[in-house]
């Protein structure tokens, strides 16, 4: 990915930025991992079933190896990811376009992150990267077969792989709508707060906390 | 029929629990199918496991742990009484409370595609009381419920009689025992909700020295109620610190959450001291409400429930202190359990009669053996059924290894009681070691359990097992150091007794003609930061993941293959 190579002297410049990168990469495999492991128990096909858990397994790994490389850059236990469930909303095609788009990313950024570690000196960081990105690359492989098996031609394939694109479009759009509305929300909300002041006293003198043991 | 559908969540661990013409069918923690541990969110796929273990397509009525309404009055009335320091806090508390909570009766309609008005709630402490006396096999019992905070009340004292429930006194929010503790859990550096237990663990490494400085911080009244001295706490004022800079300067400075523990460095024993104080301060707190609820009530049976009751330690000093003759206390104690006392309040009050005592906790989903024969070939390891399982398992343990054992349905609350266990052989201190190598990655001051043929447990300890060992919600002290990986740096063991009649039990007596003792290491069936394994697909992955020498799914063996 070339904004991610771009971006790259930022990112991994400091041990600190490093840090928290690495601990972000961590919170997105272990949601990945999440999703997967839903996917795997909601699958009706034992073969994907067995597949979604060895791809959640490979998922697992690389947070934990995300996680100690953040802490080896000096970062605390990163937090870990939350899952979107994307199988239960998205059926189990759109879920497959979905991990397969976002596998492909991940490769293109882990080898364009590699060869920038590689050039600042830290071999180790390249070398997780290089392993991580060759197990991406396996995933975006097999989830690419599971696609077209899926939806049975090429074309649905692609086709499945624009709708997860667009989905995805669609929910960066209403993430950053809710950051903004987060911020118009806190703001009225101080305001309010402030307002409140004739009720704080009501409440001082109507409902004083109550302390120690209070019989019933 | 009657189903009734019990619901906890929203704040910390989510649960579902059924009870269908006054049986508990079911019960089960939303963590176990999410993998989220202590997932709050509304636990559907908990109660769509519930509906489906029981067979019922829609419940008659579904019944939430807490009132959300009278909750949402005691954030807004806290935040304004805290005025104007809670001025950060306010725009996300209500936002949280407006944006989801408020909606939690509706969202549990829809979720479960039932009506509306079939959707009631009962109060917080109501809910845990149940959970414990309508548990417990007393037919009359004083009940004590102490936790974070509900809708107001952080801690009730109970009457549980024929006639049911009634409350005989509490202590309001923000005077709470669980804060208190979460506080402190916070100051040592752990996780608020999680790291608990450590300090409990931590706690038997040091000297409560610091008791006398802690009786500024709480005060302890005579007729056995406490008070907060709030200027060294900032819960209630601020999401992100449970303790105020006044804290650190009486104790010293909080401890870095990120330093690996070194109890040989005279800093960390300072902070093991301080967590051996707070125990020792909870505990006289626990004990002055146990002896006031024996007074005020004048039974002889006590139930414990709250998430403070998962303090094993309190709870042993309670039953030989406070002047009762039987405990029990709720193995869910934390807000899980919330699912199963509104649930059998619900039931209750449409006739159904009380449950039968809880026997063990074996109340979540089955798992399915062929399907973990099926993953694990999938995943390239060598699987093998066995006639013989117990004998199977009880070999591997005599030969040192450490071993995946999933047996039935899943256990509901935090312990694993022989459904979802990592086992090993109790005797050389070396094989906790390897399980925290291989599997738990904990601190050094967490112990393991021994689980131990009820009958038998007077060779290895100073007392018999009780209601409590039943479900290793206490501690026993040990007579000497045969039980090695299981016995703690101060001597007790979190004793877990089993019914020789059970499917564990008979595991057991096998495990004791192998080697001649009939005790095994028993610790939870989950990695670090993980919720306990619940499926077939949970303990394959769990395999794969973590150096255990062999997986036992019923009769299923799975072990890798010679590389
Ligand atoms: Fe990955
Ligand atoms: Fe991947
Ligand atoms: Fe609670």
């Amino acid at each position: 990915m070339r904004l991610a190579s771009l971006l790259a002297p930022f990112t991994l410049g400091s041990p600190r930025r490093r840090a928290r990168l690495l601990a972000a990469f961590a919170r997105a495999e272990h949601a990945s991992m999440l999703d997967l492991r839903l996917a795997a128990a909601a699958t009706p096909s034992p073969a994907r079933q067995a597949a979604y858990l060895s791809h959640a397994l490979d998922e697992e790994r690389h947070a934990r190896t995300f996680a100690a490389a953040a802490r080896e850059n000096g970062g605390s236990d990163p937090v870990l990811g939350d899952a979107e469930d994307l199988f239960a909303r998205r059926g189990e095609l759109g879920f497959l376009a979905f991990v397969h788009h976002g596998e492909s990313r991940g490769r293109r950024q882990f080898a364009a992150l590699a060869t920038r570690a590689e050039r600042l000196g830290d071999a180790r960081l390249a070398t997780t990267l290089t392993a991580i990105a060759t197990d991406e690359a396996q995933h975006e492989s097999y989830t690419g077969a599971l696609l077209v098996e899926l939806s049975g031609s090429e074309a649905g394939a692609r086709k499945a792989l624009r709708r997860a694109r667009a989905w995805e479009a669609w929910r960066t759009f209403r993430r950053v709508g809710r950051a903004m509305a987060g911020v118009v929300w806190t703001v009225s909300m101080t305001l309010l707060y402030f307002a409140l002041l004739p009720f704080v006293l009501l409440v001082l003198v109507a409902r004083p906390a109550r302390r120690g043991l209070v019989p019933r | 029929m009657s189903a009734v559908l019990g619901i906890s969540g929203g704040y910390h661990d989510a649960a579902a629990a059924l009870v269908v013409d006054g049986v508990v069918v079911a019960a089960l923690q939303e963590e176990r199918l999410s993998r989220v541990k202590n997932d709050p969110s509304p636990p559907l796929r908990a109660a769509r496991a519930c509906l489906s273990i029981g067979g019922i397509a829609a419940p008659d009525r579904v019944v939430f742990y807490e009132n959300p309404y009278a909750r949402i009055e005691r954030v807004l009335v806290s935040l304004l009484r805290g005025f104007p320091r809670t001025f950060r806090q306010f725009p996300r508390a209500i936002g949280a409370q407006l944006g989801s909570k408020l909606w939690i009766l509706d969202d549990l309609a829809e979720g479960l595609g039932v009506p509306r008005a079939k959707v009631t709630f009962v109060a917080h402490h109501e809910a845990h009381a149940a959970s414990a006396f309508y548990a417990s096999p007393y037919p009359r019992a004083a009940v004590l419920t102490v936790d974070g905070v509900g809708e107001e009340a952080a801690t009730a004292i109970w009457h549980g009689t024929e006639q049911g429930l009634r409350e005989v006194a509490h202590v309001d929010y923000p005077c709470s025992l669980g804060l208190l503790y979460a506080a402190f859990t916070a100051y040592l550096g752990f996780a608020v909700n999680e790291g608990e237990y450590k300090v409990m663990g931590l706690a038997a490494w040091g000297s409560p020295r610091r008791r006398e400085e802690l009786a500024k911080v709480v005060q302890l009244s005579s007729d056995g109620g406490y008070e907060l001295d709030l200027s060294y706490f900032a819960f209630h004022t601020d999401t992100e610190l449970g303790f105020s800079s006044k804290l650190e300067a009486l104790l010293g400075p909080r401890r870095p959450a990120e330093r690996p523990w070194d109890l040989e460095t005279a800093e960390d024993r300072a902070y093991a001291d301080v967590a051996a104080s707070l125990q020792a301060l909870l505990e006289d707190a626990l004990l002055g409400l146990a002896r006031t609820a024996r007074k005020r009530t004048e039974e002889e049976c006590l139930c414990l429930a709250g998430g403070v009751a998962l303090n094993a330690v309190a709870n042993a000093r309670i039953a030989r202190e406070a002047g009762f003759s039987r405990v029990f206390v709720q193995p869910a104690a934390g807000d899980a359990g919330g699912a199963l006392g509104a649930a059998i309040l619900g039931a209750m009050k449409d006739g159904a009669p009380r449950p039968a005592p809880m026997r063990d906790a074996a109340l979540g989903v089955a798992v399915d053996a062929g399907e973990a024969n099926m993953l694990a070939s999938a995943l390239g390891f060598a699987v093998k059924r066995v006639d013989d399982r117990d004998a199977e398992v009880a070999g591997r343990l005599s030969r040192g290894e450490v071993i995946a054992f999933v047996d039935g349905r899943c256990e509901f609350g935090p312990r694993a009681l022989g459904q979802r266990s990592i086992l090993a052989d109790p005797r050389a201190a070396a094989t906790r070691e390897r399980i925290n190598r291989a599997v738990k990655r904990r601190e050094p001051f967490r112990p393991f359990a021994p689980s131990a043929l009820a009958g038998t447990e007077l060779r290895w300890y100073d007392e018999p097992g009780d209601d409590m060992t039943r479900f290793m919600t206490t501690v026993r002290r040990a007579k000497d150091t045969t039980l090695g990986a299981v016995t703690h740096v101060d001597g007790t063991a979190r004793l877990h007794t089993v019914d020789p009649e059970s499917r564990f039990g008979a595991l057991l007596s096998a495990v004791e003609r192998e080697s001649g003792i009939p005790v095994v290491l028993n610790t939870s069936l989950n990695g670090a930061g993980e919720p306990i394994c619940a499926t077939a697909a949970d303990a394959v992955a769990f395999f794969a993941a973590h150096a255990v020498d062999a997986l036992v799914v019923e009769d299923v063996v799975v072990t890798r293959r010679p590389s």
